[in-house]
């Protein structure tokens, strides 16, 4: 998709320009929203003034080329003020103090069908700077480091390494959840 | 499994039980409509934005070449202070627009939506100015 034409079109009122790049970025921004473990509401709040600031910001995006970046950076800001506002505090994107492991062999029949369920339960109770990490990197279409660090305030040579050892953490739990080990 | 295929399969399970609701698709495809052509902007006065005491009123500085508006925002209540322009002031969230007179300066508009919000005016010399948006 050629970012900068659309969103040149948008600018000039052109709503199937403006539809694409909502079809595009939306899973990033509502993945962003969740990460920062916003409710139904304050998630569809922080998203939608997102698009509006984009609206507003149309024709003056210094860099149309990297509008996923700004996109986050922008849903980031709304995020926290969201939380800011219920009195919230979000823990910091640290470093996972875990030794690495070498990934454990995961059953694949482990990850077919209903068990996608157990799996997004074990996913959820993960510490928070995991879960953060790791719901911006589910976002569909698949987001690249740059947009996530932007999203978190991280730098972006630490989401790989950060990546690798919550990953691995979440198998860890997997293969110990009880529910999991009995189907496998 | 490579950390690649499991966020593959992370992503499906994010897809399957935390999907972008189609509301906010909705919402966001109709965003576009709230585009502001040929109005001046009064940009938010950075270090105004935030001054706010714990129970206290949310003001706001917008400032543009002809006009100034100051808000004052408790709870569902937009009181504004402006120089630089005259006749109406349109209070606008992304779902509502409400039109006030301004008398000697002041406008007061009540039952307003907590979320964006932002005004609409018209300078002396007849020019729309339009306000940053900014969150109630």
């Amino acid at each position: 998709m050629d970012i900068p034409a659309a969103v040149a079109a948008a600018a000039r009122g052109d709503q199937s320009a403006w539809h694409a790049l909502v079809r595009q970025f939306s899973g990033l921004l509502w993945s962003i929203a969740r990460a920062y473990r916003l409710s139904d509401a304050d998630a569809a709040d922080a998203v939608q003034c997102t698009w509006i600031k984009l609206v507003e910001h149309l024709d003056r995006i210094a860099e149309p080329e990297r509008l996923a970046g700004w996109l986050a950076t922008t849903a980031r800001h709304e995020c926290l003020q969201l939380i800011r506002r219920s009195g919230r505090l979000p823990e910091p994107t640290e470093i996972v103090d875990d030794s690495p492991d070498p990934a454990p062999a995961l059953d694949h029949d482990l990850l077919v069908g209903e068990r996608n369920a157990a799996l997004w339960r074990v996913f959820e109770g993960l510490p928070d700077r995991c879960r953060r990490l790791l719901r911006v990197l589910m976002a569909s279409p698949p987001p690249a480091y740059a947009e996530v660090a932007e999203a978190l305030d991280m730098p972006v040579g630490s989401v790989g390494p950060i990546r690798q050892r919550c990953l691995n953490q979440l198998k860890k739990l997997v293969r110990g959840d009880e529910l999991l080990e009995e189907r496998s | 499994m490579t950390d690649d295929d499991f966020l593959d399969v992370l992503r499906a399970a994010a897809a399957e039980f935390d999907p972008v609701p189609a509301g906010v698709v909705r919402d966001a495809s109709a965003a576009l409509a709230l585009r502001t052509l040929d109005a001046e902007l009064a940009e938010l006065l950075e270090s105004d934005a935030v001054v706010r005491g714990d129970d206290g009123p949310l003001l706001l500085a917008f400032e543009s070449e002809r006009v100034t508006v100051n808000l004052e925002i408790s709870g569902d209540v937009v009181r504004g202070l402006v120089t630089g322009a005259e006749g109406e002031a349109v209070v606008e969230t992304p779902r509502s627009r409400r039109s006030v007179p301004i008398l000697d300066g002041w406008f007061t508009v009540t039952d307003v939506p907590s979320g964006l919000v932002r005004v609409r005016l018209t300078a002396l010399d007849g020019t729309p100015v339009v306000t940053q948006w900014a969150r109630s």
